[in-house]
Protein backbone atom coordinates (compact mmCIF):
# COMPACT_ATOMS: atom_id res chain seq x y z
CA UNK A 1 0.00 0.00 0.00
CA UNK A 2 2.30 2.76 -1.15
CA UNK A 3 -0.68 5.14 -2.08
CA UNK A 4 -2.91 8.10 -0.96
CA UNK A 5 -5.03 10.77 -2.03
CA UNK A 6 -3.83 13.91 -0.72
CA UNK A 7 -7.30 15.84 0.08
CA UNK A 8 -7.54 19.60 -0.80
CA UNK A 9 -11.15 19.88 -0.78
CA UNK A 10 -14.65 18.61 -2.16
CA UNK A 11 -16.44 20.52 -4.75
CA UNK A 12 -19.47 21.04 -6.39
CA UNK A 13 -20.16 19.24 -9.41
CA UNK A 14 -19.03 15.63 -10.82
CA UNK A 15 -16.73 16.90 -13.65
CA UNK A 16 -13.61 14.30 -13.99
CA UNK A 17 -10.52 16.65 -14.96
CA UNK A 18 -7.19 17.63 -13.79
CA UNK A 19 -6.18 21.36 -12.62
CA UNK A 20 -2.88 20.66 -13.68
CA UNK A 21 0.16 20.52 -11.57
CA UNK A 22 -0.47 23.48 -9.12
CA UNK A 23 -0.40 21.09 -6.06
CA UNK A 24 2.17 20.78 -3.21
CA UNK A 25 5.21 19.80 -4.64
CA UNK A 26 3.97 20.62 -7.72
CA UNK A 27 2.33 17.57 -7.88
CA UNK A 28 -1.06 17.23 -10.56
CA UNK A 29 -4.09 17.90 -9.24
CA UNK A 30 -7.60 16.30 -10.40
CA UNK A 31 -11.02 15.58 -8.99
CA UNK A 32 -12.65 12.18 -8.07
CA UNK A 33 -16.32 12.07 -8.78
CA UNK A 34 -18.42 11.35 -6.81
CA UNK A 35 -22.70 11.27 -7.50
CA UNK A 36 -22.37 14.94 -7.45
CA UNK A 37 -19.45 15.85 -5.85
CA UNK A 38 -16.02 15.76 -6.81
CA UNK A 39 -13.46 15.29 -4.47
CA UNK A 40 -10.13 17.33 -5.04
CA UNK A 41 -6.58 15.49 -4.76
CA UNK A 42 -3.68 14.43 -5.72
CA UNK A 43 -1.49 11.25 -5.30
CA UNK A 44 1.02 10.98 -2.79
CA UNK A 45 2.80 8.28 -0.54
CA UNK A 46 0.59 7.30 3.07
CA UNK A 47 2.60 10.03 4.78
CA UNK A 48 2.16 13.31 6.09
CA UNK A 49 3.87 16.04 4.80
CA UNK A 50 6.22 17.81 7.66
CA UNK A 51 9.08 19.57 7.52
CA UNK A 52 11.14 21.09 10.35
CA UNK A 53 12.07 24.19 7.74
CA UNK A 54 9.17 26.52 8.09
CA UNK A 55 10.04 27.87 4.78
CA UNK A 56 9.36 24.44 3.24
CA UNK A 57 5.88 24.40 4.93
CA UNK A 58 5.33 27.48 4.19
CA UNK A 59 5.24 26.85 0.79
CA UNK A 60 2.86 24.01 0.80
CA UNK A 61 0.58 25.99 3.22
CA UNK A 62 0.30 28.09 0.67
CA UNK A 63 0.33 25.83 -2.19
CA UNK A 64 -2.64 23.79 -0.42
CA UNK A 65 -4.07 27.04 -0.28
CA UNK A 66 -3.79 27.61 -4.03
CA UNK A 67 -5.49 24.67 -4.93
CA UNK A 68 -8.35 25.48 -3.41
CA UNK A 69 -8.78 28.41 -4.16
CA UNK A 70 -8.58 27.29 -7.74
CA UNK A 71 -10.95 24.53 -7.08
CA UNK A 72 -13.19 27.48 -5.71
CA UNK A 73 -13.25 29.50 -8.78
CA UNK A 74 -13.64 26.65 -11.15
CA UNK A 75 -16.17 24.78 -9.45
CA UNK A 76 -18.25 27.95 -7.95
CA UNK A 77 -18.53 26.08 -4.20
CA UNK A 78 -15.77 23.52 -2.23
CA UNK A 79 -15.84 22.60 1.05
CA UNK A 80 -12.21 23.22 2.14
CA UNK A 81 -10.29 20.84 3.90
CA UNK A 82 -6.93 21.87 6.37
CA UNK A 83 -3.24 21.07 5.83
CA UNK A 84 -2.15 17.61 5.36
CA UNK A 85 -5.37 15.58 5.46
CA UNK A 86 -4.66 12.00 3.46
CA UNK A 87 -6.21 9.42 2.58
CA UNK A 88 -4.96 6.40 3.32
CA UNK A 89 -5.88 2.46 1.86
CA UNK A 90 -5.72 -0.42 3.45
CA UNK A 91 -5.57 -4.02 3.26
CA UNK A 92 -7.18 -4.89 -0.35
CA UNK A 93 -8.80 -1.54 -0.30
CA UNK A 94 -7.32 1.41 -2.72
CA UNK A 95 -7.36 4.95 -1.57
CA UNK A 96 -10.30 5.82 -3.75
CA UNK A 97 -12.44 3.50 -3.17
CA UNK A 98 -11.91 4.21 0.80
CA UNK A 99 -12.30 8.04 -0.71
CA UNK A 100 -15.79 7.01 -1.83
CA UNK A 101 -17.01 5.14 0.75
CA UNK A 102 -16.48 8.29 2.90
CA UNK A 103 -18.40 10.25 0.04
CA UNK A 104 -20.89 7.90 -0.42
CA UNK A 105 -21.16 7.78 4.34
CA UNK A 106 -21.80 11.78 4.44
CA UNK A 107 -23.40 12.33 0.95
CA UNK A 108 -25.96 13.87 2.60
CA UNK A 109 -24.55 16.07 5.53
CA UNK A 110 -21.94 17.00 2.54
CA UNK A 111 -24.62 18.19 0.05
CA UNK A 112 -26.57 20.05 2.42
CA UNK A 113 -23.08 21.97 3.52
CA UNK A 114 -22.81 22.14 0.31
CA UNK A 115 -26.11 24.26 -0.46
CA UNK A 116 -25.25 26.80 2.63
CA UNK A 117 -22.19 27.35 1.44
CA UNK A 118 -23.52 27.97 -2.31
CA UNK A 119 -21.98 31.24 -3.45
CA UNK A 120 -20.65 32.34 -0.14
CA UNK A 121 -17.36 33.34 1.19
CA UNK A 122 -15.72 33.44 4.35
CA UNK A 123 -14.62 36.96 5.70
CA UNK A 124 -11.89 37.59 8.65
CA UNK A 125 -12.87 40.67 10.75
CA UNK A 126 -10.70 42.32 13.40
CA UNK A 127 -11.18 44.86 15.61
CA UNK A 128 -8.22 46.09 18.02
CA UNK A 129 -7.94 49.26 19.89
CA UNK A 130 -4.81 51.18 21.29
CA UNK A 131 -5.19 50.95 25.25
CA UNK A 132 -3.61 54.28 25.18
CA UNK A 133 -6.16 56.41 23.46
CA UNK A 134 -8.79 54.54 24.88
CA UNK A 135 -7.81 55.20 28.39
CA UNK A 136 -7.31 58.73 27.60
CA UNK A 137 -10.67 58.57 26.86
CA UNK A 138 -11.79 56.91 29.05
CA UNK A 139 -9.89 58.87 32.20
CA UNK A 140 -12.08 61.95 30.49
CA UNK A 141 -14.79 60.44 31.04
CA UNK A 142 -14.88 59.35 34.02
CA UNK A 143 -15.16 61.60 36.98
CA UNK A 144 -13.53 59.66 39.79
CA UNK A 145 -10.49 58.57 37.41
CA UNK A 146 -10.03 61.89 36.70
CA UNK A 147 -10.12 62.97 39.82
CA UNK A 148 -7.81 60.31 41.21
CA UNK A 149 -5.22 61.28 38.40
CA UNK A 150 -5.01 65.19 39.22
CA UNK A 151 -5.06 63.90 42.89
CA UNK A 152 -1.47 61.80 42.24
CA UNK A 153 0.32 64.92 41.11
CA UNK A 154 0.06 66.78 44.51
CA UNK A 155 1.14 63.94 46.23
CA UNK A 156 4.39 62.23 48.05
CA UNK A 157 6.93 59.95 45.86
CA UNK A 158 5.07 57.22 47.87
CA UNK A 159 1.98 58.28 48.31
CA UNK A 160 1.70 59.42 44.56
CA UNK A 161 2.83 55.32 43.79
CA UNK A 162 -0.08 54.12 45.82
CA UNK A 163 -2.79 56.15 43.89
CA UNK A 164 -0.95 55.34 40.79
CA UNK A 165 -1.66 51.63 41.80
CA UNK A 166 -5.67 52.60 42.55
CA UNK A 167 -5.69 54.75 39.68
CA UNK A 168 -4.40 51.64 37.43
CA UNK A 169 -7.26 49.36 38.60
CA UNK A 170 -9.91 51.51 38.09
CA UNK A 171 -8.71 52.13 34.76
CA UNK A 172 -8.24 48.38 34.12
CA UNK A 173 -11.63 47.74 34.81
CA UNK A 174 -13.64 51.03 33.19
CA UNK A 175 -11.78 49.28 30.12
CA UNK A 176 -13.02 45.79 30.49
CA UNK A 177 -16.02 47.24 30.91
CA UNK A 178 -15.39 49.35 27.51
CA UNK A 179 -14.17 46.36 26.04
CA UNK A 180 -17.34 44.30 26.83
CA UNK A 181 -20.10 47.62 25.71
CA UNK A 182 -18.24 47.83 22.26
CA UNK A 183 -18.20 44.51 21.61
CA UNK A 184 -22.04 43.83 22.03
CA UNK A 185 -22.44 47.16 19.65
CA UNK A 186 -19.99 45.98 16.79
CA UNK A 187 -21.28 42.43 16.86
CA UNK A 188 -24.75 43.55 16.65
CA UNK A 189 -23.66 45.77 13.65
CA UNK A 190 -21.34 43.33 11.90
CA UNK A 191 -23.80 40.61 12.16
CA UNK A 192 -27.00 42.52 10.62
CA UNK A 193 -24.53 42.27 7.00
CA UNK A 194 -23.16 39.33 6.96
CA UNK A 195 -24.96 35.83 6.60
CA UNK A 196 -23.67 33.88 9.24
CA UNK A 197 -20.71 34.93 12.15
CA UNK A 198 -17.88 32.98 14.24
CA UNK A 199 -16.64 34.34 17.39
CA UNK A 200 -13.46 33.55 17.31
CA UNK A 201 -10.56 33.67 19.77
CA UNK A 202 -8.88 36.90 20.30
CA UNK A 203 -5.17 36.78 19.53
CA UNK A 204 -2.49 37.67 22.16
CA UNK A 205 -2.13 41.46 22.82
CA UNK A 206 0.45 43.93 21.06
CA UNK A 207 1.26 46.58 23.31
CA UNK A 208 -0.46 49.54 20.89
CA UNK A 209 -2.78 47.21 19.49
CA UNK A 210 -5.46 44.97 21.90
CA UNK A 211 -6.94 42.90 19.68
CA UNK A 212 -10.80 43.47 20.84
CA UNK A 213 -12.88 41.26 18.80
CA UNK A 214 -12.28 38.19 16.24
CA UNK A 215 -14.84 37.19 13.73
CA UNK A 216 -15.24 34.65 10.84
CA UNK A 217 -18.50 35.78 8.83
CA UNK A 218 -19.95 34.24 6.11
CA UNK A 219 -21.47 36.03 3.15
CA UNK A 220 -22.59 35.97 -0.62
CA UNK A 221 -19.43 36.30 -2.87
CA UNK A 222 -19.25 39.73 -3.41
CA UNK A 223 -21.92 40.84 -1.25
CA UNK A 224 -18.78 42.54 0.90
CA UNK A 225 -19.78 45.94 0.25
CA UNK A 226 -21.65 46.49 2.84
CA UNK A 227 -19.52 44.45 5.65
CA UNK A 228 -17.10 46.67 4.28
CA UNK A 229 -18.82 50.30 4.67
CA UNK A 230 -19.78 49.52 8.14
CA UNK A 231 -16.16 48.72 9.50
CA UNK A 232 -14.82 51.94 7.56
CA UNK A 233 -17.44 53.56 10.53
CA UNK A 234 -15.92 51.36 13.17
CA UNK A 235 -12.46 52.26 11.62
CA UNK A 236 -13.29 56.11 11.96
CA UNK A 237 -13.42 55.95 15.30
CA UNK A 238 -10.29 57.47 17.37
CA UNK A 239 -8.09 54.77 18.57
CA UNK A 240 -9.82 51.74 16.52
CA UNK A 241 -8.40 49.79 14.01
CA UNK A 242 -10.02 46.92 11.62
CA UNK A 243 -8.43 44.22 9.43
CA UNK A 244 -10.88 42.99 6.94
CA UNK A 245 -9.77 39.81 5.22
CA UNK A 246 -11.12 37.61 2.42
CA UNK A 247 -12.48 36.50 0.31
CA UNK A 248 -11.23 33.10 1.92
CA UNK A 249 -13.08 29.60 0.94
CA UNK A 250 -15.82 28.89 4.01
CA UNK A 251 -12.61 27.00 5.87
CA UNK A 252 -14.77 28.21 9.32
CA UNK A 253 -17.99 26.72 8.39
CA UNK A 254 -17.83 23.56 7.10
CA UNK B 1 -13.08 49.70 3.49
CA UNK B 2 -12.34 46.73 1.00
CA UNK B 3 -11.24 43.56 2.49
CA UNK B 4 -7.76 42.11 1.44
CA UNK B 5 -6.02 39.19 0.75
CA UNK B 6 -2.30 40.04 0.24
CA UNK B 7 -0.41 37.38 0.71
CA UNK B 8 2.33 38.66 2.44
CA UNK B 9 0.05 40.39 5.13
CA UNK B 10 -2.44 37.83 6.21
CA UNK B 11 -0.49 34.82 5.81
CA UNK B 12 -1.37 34.44 9.86
CA UNK B 13 -5.09 34.78 9.09
CA UNK B 14 -4.44 31.98 6.16
CA UNK B 15 -2.88 29.54 8.43
CA UNK B 16 -5.54 29.92 11.16
CA UNK B 17 -7.88 28.39 8.70
CA UNK B 18 -5.82 25.75 7.19
CA UNK B 19 -4.19 24.44 9.98
CA UNK B 20 -6.62 24.58 12.45
CA UNK B 21 -9.96 24.62 10.53
CA UNK B 22 -12.07 22.59 7.31
CA UNK B 23 -13.87 20.00 7.05
CA UNK B 24 -13.43 17.10 9.57
CA UNK B 25 -13.62 13.51 7.94
CA UNK B 26 -13.46 10.28 10.59
CA UNK B 27 -10.20 8.80 11.24
CA UNK B 28 -10.01 5.98 10.13
CA UNK B 29 -9.08 6.21 7.17
CA UNK B 30 -7.35 9.34 7.24
CA UNK B 31 -3.53 9.28 7.89
CA UNK B 32 -3.28 10.34 11.68
CA UNK B 33 -0.45 11.55 12.84
CA UNK B 34 0.19 13.27 16.46
CA UNK B 35 2.79 15.72 15.49
CA UNK B 36 0.90 17.62 12.98
CA UNK B 37 -1.14 19.87 14.87
CA UNK B 38 1.78 20.59 16.67
CA UNK B 39 3.81 20.71 13.15
CA UNK B 40 1.12 23.74 12.67
CA UNK B 41 1.54 25.42 15.78
CA UNK B 42 5.08 25.81 15.88
CA UNK B 43 4.96 27.19 11.85
CA UNK B 44 2.61 29.63 13.32
CA UNK B 45 4.24 30.90 16.17
CA UNK B 46 7.46 31.59 14.23
CA UNK B 47 5.70 33.35 11.52
CA UNK B 48 3.41 34.91 13.58
CA UNK B 49 6.34 35.74 16.05
CA UNK B 50 8.44 37.64 13.26
CA UNK B 51 5.56 38.99 10.99
CA UNK B 52 4.65 41.01 13.66
CA UNK B 53 8.06 41.69 15.16
CA UNK B 54 8.86 43.26 11.81
CA UNK B 55 5.61 45.10 11.34
CA UNK B 56 6.11 46.82 14.46
CA UNK B 57 10.20 47.06 13.80
CA UNK B 58 11.05 45.52 16.77
CA UNK B 59 12.98 43.40 15.25
CA UNK B 60 15.00 44.44 12.59
CA UNK B 61 17.42 47.56 13.86
CA UNK B 62 18.09 44.70 16.72
CA UNK B 63 18.39 41.55 14.38
CA UNK B 64 20.45 43.60 11.98
CA UNK B 65 22.76 45.16 13.95
CA UNK B 66 23.20 41.59 15.97
CA UNK B 67 23.68 39.52 13.01
CA UNK B 68 26.17 42.47 11.70
CA UNK B 69 27.97 42.01 15.27
CA UNK B 70 27.94 38.24 15.27
CA UNK B 71 29.15 38.00 11.55
CA UNK B 72 32.10 40.31 12.39
CA UNK B 73 32.59 38.75 15.67
CA UNK B 74 32.80 35.57 14.00
CA UNK B 75 35.02 35.93 11.39
CA UNK B 76 37.57 38.02 13.81
CA UNK B 77 37.40 34.96 16.30
CA UNK B 78 38.14 32.25 14.46
CA UNK B 79 41.37 30.29 15.98
CA UNK B 80 44.39 29.92 14.05
CA UNK B 81 45.32 26.38 14.08
CA UNK B 82 48.94 25.98 12.58
CA UNK B 83 49.37 24.74 9.38
CA UNK B 84 48.47 20.39 9.47
CA UNK B 85 46.50 21.01 13.10
CA UNK B 86 43.34 19.56 13.18
CA UNK B 87 40.37 19.97 15.76
CA UNK B 88 39.61 16.37 17.36
CA UNK B 89 37.25 17.72 20.35
CA UNK B 90 35.73 20.95 21.34
CA UNK B 91 34.23 21.35 24.30
CA UNK B 92 33.10 24.17 26.98
CA UNK B 93 35.42 24.34 29.96
CA UNK B 94 37.81 26.14 32.37
CA UNK B 95 41.27 26.35 33.41
CA UNK B 96 42.30 27.29 37.29
CA UNK B 97 44.57 30.29 36.98
CA UNK B 98 46.63 31.34 39.66
CA UNK B 99 49.46 34.15 39.95
CA UNK B 100 50.27 35.52 43.60
CA UNK B 101 47.28 35.67 45.86
CA UNK B 102 45.07 36.15 42.29
CA UNK B 103 43.62 32.55 41.48
CA UNK B 104 40.56 32.01 39.28
CA UNK B 105 38.40 29.51 37.25
CA UNK B 106 38.66 30.95 33.41
CA UNK B 107 36.22 29.62 31.39
CA UNK B 108 36.83 29.02 27.73
CA UNK B 109 36.52 26.58 25.15
CA UNK B 110 39.05 23.62 24.65
CA UNK B 111 40.09 22.46 21.63
CA UNK B 112 42.11 18.89 21.26
CA UNK B 113 44.44 18.68 18.00
CA UNK B 114 46.63 16.38 16.84
CA UNK B 115 49.46 19.05 18.34
CA UNK B 116 47.88 20.47 21.52
CA UNK B 117 45.68 20.97 24.11
CA UNK B 118 44.49 24.90 24.37
CA UNK B 119 42.33 26.83 25.79
CA UNK B 120 40.55 29.71 23.96
CA UNK B 121 38.96 32.41 25.11
CA UNK B 122 36.60 33.56 21.97
CA UNK B 123 35.88 36.73 23.33
CA UNK B 124 39.00 38.06 24.05
CA UNK B 125 40.78 36.19 21.16
CA UNK B 126 42.96 35.20 23.88
CA UNK B 127 44.42 31.16 24.35
CA UNK B 128 44.03 30.84 28.31
CA UNK B 129 46.25 27.89 27.98
CA UNK B 130 47.83 25.84 25.94
CA UNK B 131 50.11 22.69 26.06
CA UNK B 132 51.90 20.95 23.40
CA UNK B 133 50.54 16.97 24.04
CA UNK B 134 54.03 15.85 24.08
CA UNK B 135 54.63 18.21 27.21
CA UNK B 136 51.46 15.97 28.65
CA UNK B 137 52.87 13.53 31.16
CA UNK B 138 49.93 12.42 32.96
CA UNK B 139 46.44 13.10 33.40
CA UNK B 140 43.85 12.45 36.24
CA UNK B 141 40.49 13.24 37.88
CA UNK B 142 39.74 13.85 41.35
CA UNK B 143 36.53 14.57 43.01
CA UNK B 144 36.71 18.12 44.47
CA UNK B 145 34.87 20.00 47.29
CA UNK B 146 32.84 22.65 45.72
CA UNK B 147 32.34 26.11 46.05
CA UNK B 148 28.54 25.14 47.16
CA UNK B 149 28.81 22.78 50.23
CA UNK B 150 28.17 19.45 49.67
CA UNK B 151 28.71 19.70 46.28
CA UNK B 152 31.67 17.95 44.18
CA UNK B 153 33.36 19.22 41.34
CA UNK B 154 35.41 16.76 39.08
CA UNK B 155 38.90 18.18 38.45
CA UNK B 156 40.92 17.04 35.48
CA UNK B 157 44.68 17.14 36.82
CA UNK B 158 47.14 17.59 33.76
CA UNK B 159 50.71 17.48 35.02
CA UNK B 160 53.08 18.26 32.52
CA UNK B 161 57.19 16.96 32.08
CA UNK B 162 57.97 19.79 33.91
CA UNK B 163 56.26 18.23 36.82
CA UNK B 164 54.01 21.73 36.46
CA UNK B 165 50.33 20.72 37.69
CA UNK B 166 47.30 22.20 35.52
CA UNK B 167 44.30 22.04 36.50
CA UNK B 168 41.37 21.64 33.97
CA UNK B 169 37.35 21.32 34.29
CA UNK B 170 34.70 20.74 31.33
CA UNK B 171 31.47 19.78 30.91
CA UNK B 172 32.58 16.35 29.82
CA UNK B 173 35.14 15.29 31.83
CA UNK B 174 35.39 12.11 31.41
CA UNK B 175 35.44 12.74 27.80
CA UNK B 176 37.98 15.04 27.61
CA UNK B 177 40.21 12.83 29.35
CA UNK B 178 39.79 10.12 27.14
CA UNK B 179 40.05 12.08 24.34
CA UNK B 180 43.79 12.95 25.27
CA UNK B 181 44.54 9.51 26.14
CA UNK B 182 43.50 8.48 22.52
CA UNK B 183 45.27 10.82 20.96
CA UNK B 184 48.43 10.66 22.94
CA UNK B 185 48.24 6.46 22.23
CA UNK B 186 47.26 7.42 18.44
CA UNK B 187 50.47 9.60 18.16
CA UNK B 188 52.89 7.09 20.11
CA UNK B 189 53.11 9.43 23.08
CA UNK B 190 51.25 7.45 25.75
CA UNK B 191 54.23 5.65 26.54
CA UNK B 192 53.46 5.56 30.57
CA UNK B 193 50.63 7.47 31.06
CA UNK B 194 47.80 5.17 30.67
CA UNK B 195 49.31 3.21 33.50
CA UNK B 196 49.02 5.90 36.33
CA UNK B 197 46.04 7.98 34.47
CA UNK B 198 43.60 7.38 37.05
Amino acid sequence: MNEARYLYCIAEGNEKITLGNIGIEDSEVYTIPYEDLGAVVHNCLPEPYKSEDNEVMKKWVMAHQKVVDTAWERFGTVLPLGFDTIIKGEEGIAPDENLKKWLKGDYENLTQKMAKLKDRAEFGVQVFWDPKIISEWVIEKSPEIKKLSEEIKSKSKGLAYMYKQKLENLLKKELEKEADKFFKVFYEQIKSCVDQIKVEKTKKNEEDKQMLLNFSCLLFKGKSKILGEELEKINQLKGFFVRFTGPWPPYSFV
Amino acid sequence: MNPTREAHATLVDLLDRILDKGLIINADIIISVAGIPLIGVNLRAALAGMETMLKYGVMQAWDEKSRAWESEHRKKNVLSLVEGEEIALKMYGSYYYSKGIYHTWRPGYFYLTNQRLLLYRQDFEEITFQISLEEIKTLAIREEAYLVKGKKKQVLYLIDKQEQVHQLNAVEIDQLKDAIEQKLVTLGLSDFCHLISD
